[in-house]
């Protein structure tokens, strides 16, 4: 079986990475997925199609903003800023990754009997 | 963020999935790809636009649901801190909406009349063509598009008399009047205002029921008289009220105002001129039907076929 494509993403987990890039400062959707790449070094590259209707569900919610802004390049672009519930959504996100992570790799660690 | 409308909504989309368009091609022209090739490599990279349209739509839908709940909550808190404000506000709204309302019915009643009869869209007229009767018993025909009609329900008709002298304790008026077979109200599908409508045991009744419009009513009888069972005296003759229907201005079979029976003996001579198809039967198999019963009829009376038939329509 080949290794999974880097596109995949454990479903669930893409509204956290989301909120984790929306972390470090707003940013538009291209950024988004810009930051995930240079953050996942690369094999994390989030599919643009299900970005975008993230995004907007992430703003319905209430865990992020959105404006119109300038870029440095002079372009206007939607920008996405983490709002305080986002905030809380994220570390709540995070440690629910945590627990189940440690799962996953208690279940990968066990040996069978000798 | 205000609520967007589906153009807004667009609208935004488009902006910002041209500006993730041009920001990876841009990313992809100085990875060394040529314009052409970065732009394409840019549009297959993002995927579906119209499912991404979609999905932002439908996520925006609820938020316009949500929101609007929000609002009237909202609405329903301060008009419960503003009592008298509240009782002027429903007062002024109901106004407003009864006024509205009324004019509404006017208008549409003027433009759109209501048919107040089952299923109008079932009624076709039904017209016969043939010498069958002047050779075969009169009540063969009758007869045989009773027996027949798995496609239609029934047939009925009605014969009109022309203007008749209509009269009650001194009140006169001139206005149609007709001479119905009785299952004519009941296939037709009238509901009577007051009383009820002519049955089969009507015609041996010696008091001569009268069925009679509410405009009738209306010109022959004192306000808050009930006609049912009042005499009126059509062409001199004597009847008894045992029904009020509406006035049916835009149907032509039913826009007279006065009907009676025929005396048993001289039925036949109402003509069968309306069929009530089944719910849902084509109207073609009705006719091929009917054009079945023409022909059995045909052969019967000695007739060619070609010269008996029954045309159906609106």
């Amino acid at each position: 079986m080949p290794p999974a494509d880097k596109n995949d993403l454990l479903q669930g987990t893409l509204d956290m990475l989301v909120l984790k890039a929306l972390q470090l400062g707003p940013m538009h959707g291209w950024g988004i997925t810009e930051r995930l790449a240079q953050g996942s070094r690369d094999v994390l590259r989030i599919g643009q199609g299900s970005l975008y209707p993230a995004l907007y569900r992430l703003e319905k919610q209430g865990f992020v903003g959105s404006d119109w802004e300038t870029t440095e390049n002079g372009r206007r672009a939607r920008y996405y800023a983490l709002t305080a519930a986002g905030r809380k959504r994220l570390a709540a996100e995070r440690e629910s990754w945590r627990r189940m992570s440690k799962a996953v790799e208690l279940i990968l660690a066990m040996e069978s009997a000798p | 963020m205000s609520r967007p409308d589906r153009d807004e909504i667009d609208a935004r989309i488009a902006e910002e999935m041209s500006f993730h368009l041009d920001m990876e091609s841009a990313r992809n022209v100085e990875l060394g790809m040529p314009p052409d090739e970065a732009r394409r490599r840019a549009n297959v990279a993002f995927g579906g636009r119209e499912r991404v349209r979609e999905e932002a739509r439908d996520v925006f839908r609820v938020r316009w649901l949500d929101e609007f709940i929000a609002d009237a909550r909202f609405a329903a808190r301060t008009l419960a801190r503003r009592p008298t404000f509240l009782v002027v506000a429903v007062v002024s709204l109901g106004l407003a909406i009864a006024l509205n309302t009324t004019m509404y019915s006017v208008l549409d009643a003027l433009i759109n009349p209501v048919i107040d009869i089952r299923r109008p869209d079932l009624l076709y007229r039904l017209q016969y063509f043939g010498n069958v009767r002047k050779r075969l018993d009169r009540r063969a025909l009758p007869e045989a598009l009773s027996a027949g009609g798995r496609s239609y329900e029934g047939v009925s008709g009605w014969q009109s008399r022309g203007e008749a002298l209509l009269e009650r304790n001194g009140r006169l008026t001139v206005l149609g009047h007709d001479n119905v077979r009785p299952n004519f109200f009941s296939l037709l599908g009238v509901r009577p205002i007051v009383g009820r409508v002519f049955t089969d045991a009507d015609l041996y009744d010696a008091s001569h029921p009268i069925v009679i419009s509410d405009r009738l009513a209306g010109k022959l009888f004192l306000p808050g008289e009930t006609p049912i069972g009042g005499t009126i005296a059509v062409n001199g003759v004597a009847g008894t009220v045992i029904g009020v229907i509406p006035h049916y201005a835009e149907v032509p079979v039913l826009w007279n105002d006065a009907w009676t029976l025929p005396a048993p003996g001289v039925l036949a001579a109402v003509p069968l001129n309306i069929v009530r198809i089944r719910d849902g039967a084509d109207p073609r198999l009705v006719r091929d039907e009917l054009a079945t019963i023409a022909a059995n009829l045909a052969g019967e009376a000695g007739e060619p076929t070609s010269a008996t038939s029954f045309r159906m329509h609106r």
